[in-house]
């Protein structure tokens, strides 16, 4: 049997119609068609990998987002700011934010503001601790609602860069404008594979102590 | 928003809509997971949104972009230095890939073999680096010809054919191992 022939019963050979004889003696035979199975193999297998869908809701967003009007272009390299970010500045409310299951299952933390008309602006600083394992690279995003705004960065909605983080506490500390009723915050790390995210409702009146559920830096179980 | 912004908003939206969900499954077999593939997919359509005077007029647009999403992909992985595939501090398998694929007219023993099956192919792709993987799901599973992924994955021909020659080596040794294929 020619290996054009037996390529042509390999395709065609079925559960109910499997390799001849002869085939099969081709087959023990011939290495350039047992490699020719072995990939034939290997592709259905690699093939028969079912991957989901989108969700309909994500693709609408991304689309929308995607096309958000931005006044300045997004540039994804903000060493000074990772820089700043790395500084132990201690000003204002801090906030912590561990891999718990407190925060991951209960209500979202808020803050609130001393009261103010909702048309004026006030500044917040709001401050998050990341601990990291070991010294390391990651890259930090944060998304801000329409009505909050990252001082020196106006119009800018979300940014991303890369920050070095020591081991141990890592302090995050952004301000803030927050416009009328204020929004969500959202803040995403990726590092050492894993990608950590919280979210925040940062409103406009009254400042509040923290919520007493929020998880404290030094609890061994919130350590990432 | 300005008029003249919805307008191209609205041309854009309406250009990407017929490749929107096979961009996704695309971005799915790159990453591995759910939430990678929405993070590849969303800062795809900023990029298509950037460059959309450049591909809107083409006869096909699908082919840049392709060009755009594995190029990113592989841009975006060496910068994070991410770790491909299921990352078990975020999503669980059974959660996110074994309930999305059982099949309700299935048998328990059938649907868990075939699940199985699935999670071993991940695995397999995990050991890939990220363009070997780019390789394999452009020529291998989505059944693009080596010349067409030399075009997208802007490399040469001989090098994408040795690449992929390890590639199905790694591969075959690793589903074979598993026993779940061969």
């Amino acid at each position: 049997m020619q290996c054009t022939e037996a390529r042509s019963k390999l395709n065609t050979a079925t559960s109910e119609q499997p390799y001849g004889v002869e085939l099969r003696e081709h087959l023990a035979s011939c290495q350039l068609c047992q490699c020719y199975v072995e990939d034939e193999q290997l592709t259905r297998a690699l093939q028969s990998w079912q991957v989901p869908g989108p969700d309909q809701a994500f693709l609408q967003q991304a689309m929308l987002r995607a096309t958000r009007p931005i006044r300045n272009s997004a540039t994804r390299k903000w060493s000074w700011l990772a820089a700043t970010a790395a500084s132990l500045a201690l000003v204002g409310v801090l906030l912590s934010w561990m891999y718990s299951s407190e925060l991951k299952n209960g209500p979202l933390p808020h803050l609130q503001m001393a009261d103010a008309p909702s048309t004026q602006s006030v500044q917040r600083r709001v401050s998050i601790v990341i601990y990291s394992g070991d010294e390391q690279d990651a890259e930090l995003s944060i998304a801000l609602a329409e009505n909050l705004e990252l001082e020196g960065f106006a119009g800018q909605q979300t940014l991303t860069w890369n920050a070095h983080l020591t081991k141990g506490e890592n302090l995050l500390s952004l301000p803030l404008l927050v416009h009328g009723e204020g929004g969500e915050l959202q803040v995403t790390s990726r590092f050492a594979g894993r990608k950590h995210q919280v979210q925040l409702k940062v409103e406009a009146p009254r400042i509040k102590p923290l919520d007493s559920g929020i998880a404290k830096p030094n609890r061994p179980e919130n350590r990432v | 928003m300005t008029d003249d912004q919805q307008t191209v908003s609205t041309r854009f939206a309406q250009a990407l809509k017929p490749y929107a969900a096979d961009i996704y499954r695309t971005a799915y077999r790159l990453t591995g997971n759910r939430t990678d593939a929405q993070d590849l997919v969303q800062e795809l359509f900023i990029k298509l949104f950037q460059q959309f005077d450049s591909w809107s007029g083409q006869p096909e647009p699908v082919q840049w972009i392709r060009r755009v999403l594995y190029n990113l992909h592989i841009d975006l992985y060496r910068k994070r230095r991410h770790i491909h595939g299921i990352d078990p501090g975020t999503l669980h398998p059974d959660e996110n890939i074994l309930d999305s694929l059982a099949s309700t007219s299935e048998g328990p023993d059938h649907a868990a073999e075939r699940a199985k099956q699935q999670l071993s192919i991940q695995h397999a792709l995990n050991s890939l680096d990220v363009e070997q993987r780019a390789l394999v799901v452009l020529h291998l599973i989505e059944g693009h010809t080596l010349e067409e992924a030399s075009a997208v994955l802007l490399t040469p021909l001989g090098t994408l054919k040795s690449r992929l020659h390890r590639c199905k080596i790694k591969l075959r040794t690793l589903l074979k191992k598993d026993g779940t294929f061969f």
